[in-house]
């Protein structure tokens, strides 16, 4: 079976692990050509999320391009997570598609996640520039979050200014198909750079970054391990999530 | 005729097809457990058993914070490709 039911058994292996575990997606991840993403508008996508216990997701260029704004707002109703984007807007308005930033709570520190969606315009969306974007909201999360985690979509070059020019970044969570093979440490402000994967074979959801992150009293990151998991044979198909697709016939 | 004008490979006498086998099956092995020790050596995916920490920094006020994470999984529930 695989996909959703093997990524079900790392989360909860990293769960029983750590009491303290963040599942996070960098988005384009609600929907794209197949059954029965494409059929439900990401609503099957949500439910899987809502079983896996995700934190947080930002929005892709996918999902501005195939979905409406209604139909983000009821993908955003449905789930049990937050949906964050810091530069993503409705054409013709200045209002956000999503709220900007999440402060989740993890024991002693609050952990601040920031959103950033890809450039894009269409008819229903426009996207503004991410750098700009997340210089202006940081400072807001900052008040509230001495652990900062960027959800970033905005490229590689745009992610390497961003922490090169904000102090106070401790991770950038890296999506789109702008390849990061390894992690990147911006040695001037200490910023992590973390990217699980891009399109090629196998990919879209095989493969899992975990990460394994260490703070101190202060909120800084003073260690950090990191691997690309490759959800292959070795882990066995979750029982709730297979249960749960077989009843859907999915 | 002559004895001495080559013969075509059916002809070959077995002693010798039987080394080509076993050149041909021997090259072959070869090829199947060096391309083994080389996926075995370089796959940079690591089994769970795997995801051991190399250094854990002590003391009562750090704080060790396990994320996962995903990105561009375009709605599929089961694995691209299958």
């Amino acid at each position: 079976m695989g996909g959703v039911a093997r990524r079900a058994t790392l989360i909860r292996q990293q769960q029983q692990r750590s009491g303290t575990t963040l599942v996070l997606d960098v988005g384009n991840s609600l929907l794209y050509d197949r059954h029965p993403a494409k059929a439900t508008k990401g609503q099957s996508t949500i439910e899987a999320y809502n079983l896996m216990g995700y934190q947080a997701m930002t929005l892709g260029k996918l999902d501005l391009t195939y979905l409406t704004p209604d139909e983000i707002r009821q993908r955003m109703g449905e789930a049990h997570f937050p949906i964050i984007s810091a530069n993503a807007y409705i054409t013709g308005t200045q209002e956000r598609i999503a709220q900007p930033y999440a402060i989740l709570d993890v024991p002693n520190h609050k952990v601040g996640l920031v959103g950033l969606t890809e450039p894009l315009n269409n008819s229903n969306f426009y996207v503004t520039d991410p750098v700009e974007a997340a210089k202006s909201i940081l400072p807001e999360v900052q008040r509230q979050a001495d652990i900062i985690i960027l959800l970033s979509r905005a490229g590689q070059e745009a992610n390497r200014r961003l922490a090169e020019e904000v102090k106070g970044i401790d991770v950038i969570l890296c999506g789109t198909n702008d390849v990061l093979d390894k992690p990147l440490v911006i040695e001037s402000t200490g910023t992590v750079l973390l990217h699980a994967d891009w399109t090629q074979l196998g990919h879209a959801g095989e493969r899992v970054g975990v990460g394994y992150l260490y703070f101190d009293k202060r909120g800084k990151l003073v260690h950090y391990e990191w691997w690309r998991v490759e959800l292959d044979n070795s882990y066995a198909d979750d029982p709730t999530m297979r249960q749960w697709l077989e009843a859907k016939g999915w | 005729m002559s004895n001495d004008a080559p013969q075509p490979a059916a002809q070959r006498p077995p002693s010798q097809a039987r080394r080509d086998l076993l050149w041909g099956a021997g090259f072959f092995l070869a090829f199947v457990v060096f391309s083994a020790a080389m996926l075995w050596i370089f796959n940079p995916a690591p089994k769970s058993a795997a995801l051991k920490p190399n250094q854990v920094p002590k003391g009562k006020d750090i704080l060790a914070l396990t994320v996962v994470h995903t990105n561009d999984t375009w709605g599929y529930l089961s694995v691209c490709g299958s």
